[in-house]
């Protein structure tokens, strides 16, 4: 069970998903509206205190104009922490949500405890890494994760809602991704991000190879796990394995 | 009414096996089913069939820009109306449009299309348009920029050509330290504007707001209705203006054989069937990407694509069909002008892979049996 709040920051009001007990986690959901509170946070919120932020231009809003790159969620975020008084929180993001969240940790990483990283994006790719503003929504969802069911998003014969929801979010997306799936300054920065992180990838990951995720990790200093039948959402296809691998990871920071 | 000759400029031999493997004659399917010596022969013949339209008496001449496919192969509108100044003597070249938001610097537009209006003694029609979502991927632009700087490029343009330079311009998309082009236009203060548009609100506003005509392509008659109304409505109800038929205008395929309207259908039906199945094709995604539009009008795009998918397809041809004898066409071309309230049909000769030959004799009998009892007052000053 959640509730949902609404937070004003300098940037924009922020709606936040709200539940659980323990210590607080951040939670930068990913793409394609998949944003909703599921069974990873409810599996979560049994150890922890779960923050769900909605990002910006996600979740059904048009790409605010104030967003440009990827480090404005950076400093968003950052006023997030300070407005809910999160004294260093775990960070889990997935996706372009891992993205965030590595970009949080350059900047502003005595803010934070440690991060899990769940399909994490942004590092440039030595072999292309699929297009997805130009494939048909159904196959999209399929790139992203096993569990989601693509055929509920054909804008011919599917729920046009649903529909546009997810190119909404992948408008929000495309501001930040259309020109380069990465930041180039990422490879240069990432040793700022000075806090304990592990990357998690799911061994059925379409969207980006494993070696990709090896690369992620080393620049990182991170340690790599990979996921058993799981796809590119990990949280969504695994929310068990998910879950438990963030408890786990907490632990080794208690430690 | 005007009488404006369109052209796409078509690629004509889109293998249909090659075709069968890409989503799309657009974007993806690969340049190299390009032939660049047939490429020669295509250019000179549909530069010839336009050159005709001036020797007839049309009063415009309509060149248009997109890239990266086998629909129409003007990736440069002004290059073509370029090559046109020469070829024509009296018609207006109207470019509809320059993809004014797709230029990293929108003042070569202004640059350009200044050179096009002095070169050709002040016979440009400028249209400005943001390019349809697939010049995005093309062009690596992001399309949730596209509004922005279709706007703003806008501004800069008509600014560049009618203040005196230099002037700084410090915008959200654009900025310079001194704008000054070089030349200004002949025409004053600046070469007609026209809009070709979609139909999208905010655009018929902007339109309407500015007096620019509007000039649809491949809209059937319902929806043009429907567009040319909301605008006639902003002119009145916002702007204090009444919109008159200069401020419309549309494409229709034309055929004319003198055998009548079977005759006709059969001879055209395997050039539109060509053009609808391997050039016209967009992918959702592609003719919209993420962004592209608000999320409402994008929705509004998924009602539009289902209602095409259950009539077979985008409407090349507003109202009645202009195929058939040239009385049928004559008295159908202005009945459809009437039923919309428009002053200009922007009239498409040649179709897909629809050979010289075949257009010429068509413009021909247009010529010689429809345009002489046609009303032509001018609409268009």
């Amino acid at each position: 069970m959640s509730e949902i709040f609404s937070v004003d920051l300098p940037s924009q009001p922020v709606r936040v998903q709200h539940g659980g007990e323990g210590p607080p986690l951040l939670l930068l959901h990913s793409e394609a509206n998949t944003s909703a509170w599921s069974e990873f946070h409810e599996r979560l919120a049994a150890n922890f205190e779960v923050f769900a932020p909605i990002h910006p231009g996600f979740g059904g809003e048009e790409t605010p104009d104030w967003l440009v790159d990827m480090s404005d969620l950076a400093f968003h975020y950052k006023d997030l922490l300070k407005c809910l008084e999160l004294d260093r929180p775990l960070v889990v993001g997935t996706s372009i949500g891992a993205w965030i969240a590595s970009d949080l940790a350059i900047h502003f990483s005595s803010l934070i405890k440690g991060m899990v990283l769940f399909g994490p994006i942004g590092l440039r790719s030595p072999e292309p890494l699929p297009d997805l503003f130009i494939k048909q929504l159904p196959e999209v969802l399929e790139y992203l994760a096993n569990s989601l069911d693509g055929s509920q998003v054909d804008p011919m014969t599917g729920d046009a809602e649903l529909a546009t929801a997810v190119w909404t979010d992948l408008a929000t997306q495309a501001r930040l991704m259309w020109k380069r799936n990465y930041d180039p300054r990422l490879r240069g920065r990432a040793h700022h991000a000075d806090c304990p992180i592990m990357v998690a990838v799911g061994d059925q990951d379409r969207l980006t190879p494993l070696s990709y995720a090896e690369a992620y990790a080393e620049l990182f200093d991170a340690s790599l796990t990979t996921i058993a039948g799981a796809g590119h959402l990990v949280p969504l296809d695994d929310p068990a394995a998910a879950a438990a691998l963030v408890n786990s990871f907490y632990l080794t920071l208690e430690k | 009414m005007e009488l404006f000759a369109f052209h796409l400029m078509p690629y004509p031999n889109i293998d249909p096996e090659v075709r069968e493997k890409y989503s799309s004659a657009w974007v993806v399917y690969p340049n190299s089913e390009y032939d660049p010596v047939l490429g020669q022969s295509l250019y000179s013949e549909y530069l010839d069939q336009l050159a005709f339209a001036d020797q007839i008496g049309f009063d415009a001449v309509v060149v248009n820009e997109h890239h990266q496919n086998a629909y129409g192969l003007m990736p440069s509108p002004n290059i073509m109306a370029s090559a046109l100044i020469s070829r024509t003597q009296n018609a207006k070249i109207a470019i509809l449009g320059n993809g004014i938001a797709l230029r990293d610097n929108p003042l070569r537009v202004a640059e350009e299309v200044a050179m096009l209006d002095v070169m050709s003694g002040g016979r440009v029609l400028s249209g400005f348009v943001r390019g349809i979502g697939a010049e995005y991927h093309s062009m690596g632009l992001d399309p949730t920029r596209s509004r922005s700087r279709f706007f703003e490029a806008h501004d800069l343009i008509i600014k560049a050509w009618t203040e005196p330079g230099p002037f700084e311009w410090d915008g959200d998309n654009f900025q310079f330290r001194y704008v000054n082009v070089w030349p200004r236009p002949l025409q004053q203060p600046h070469p007609p504007i026209f809009v070709p548009s979609q139909g999208s609100s905010e655009t018929l506003k902007w339109a309407a707001q500015h007096r620019y005509p509007l000039a649809c392509t491949f809209v059937p008659m319902e929806r043009l209705k429907q567009f040319y109304d909301r605008y006639r409505q902003y002119a009145s109800e916002d702007f204090g203006y009444e919109a008159g038929p200069e401020k419309f205008g549309f494409t229709s395929i034309v055929y004319v054989h003198p055998d009548g309207e079977e005759a006709a259908a059969a001879e055209i039906e395997p050039h539109i069937k060509y053009f609808k199945e391997r050039a016209f094709t967009l992918p959702l995604p592609t003719f919209f990407p993420p962004g592209y539009t608000a999320p409402e009008s994008y929705k509004t795009r998924i009602e539009i694509a289902r209602e095409l998918a259950n009539t077979g397809g985008p409407t090349l041809t507003a109202g009645e069909p202009l195929i058939g004898t040239p009385e049928q066409v004559g008295e159908r071309l202005e009945r459809n002008l009437a039923a919309c309230g428009a002053g200009t049909l922007m009239a498409q000769f040649q179709v897909g892979d629809m050979p010289h030959g075949k257009v010429m004799r068509s413009m021909e009998l247009f010529a010689n049996e429809v345009m002489p009892y046609l009303s032509r007052d001018k609409v268009i000053s």
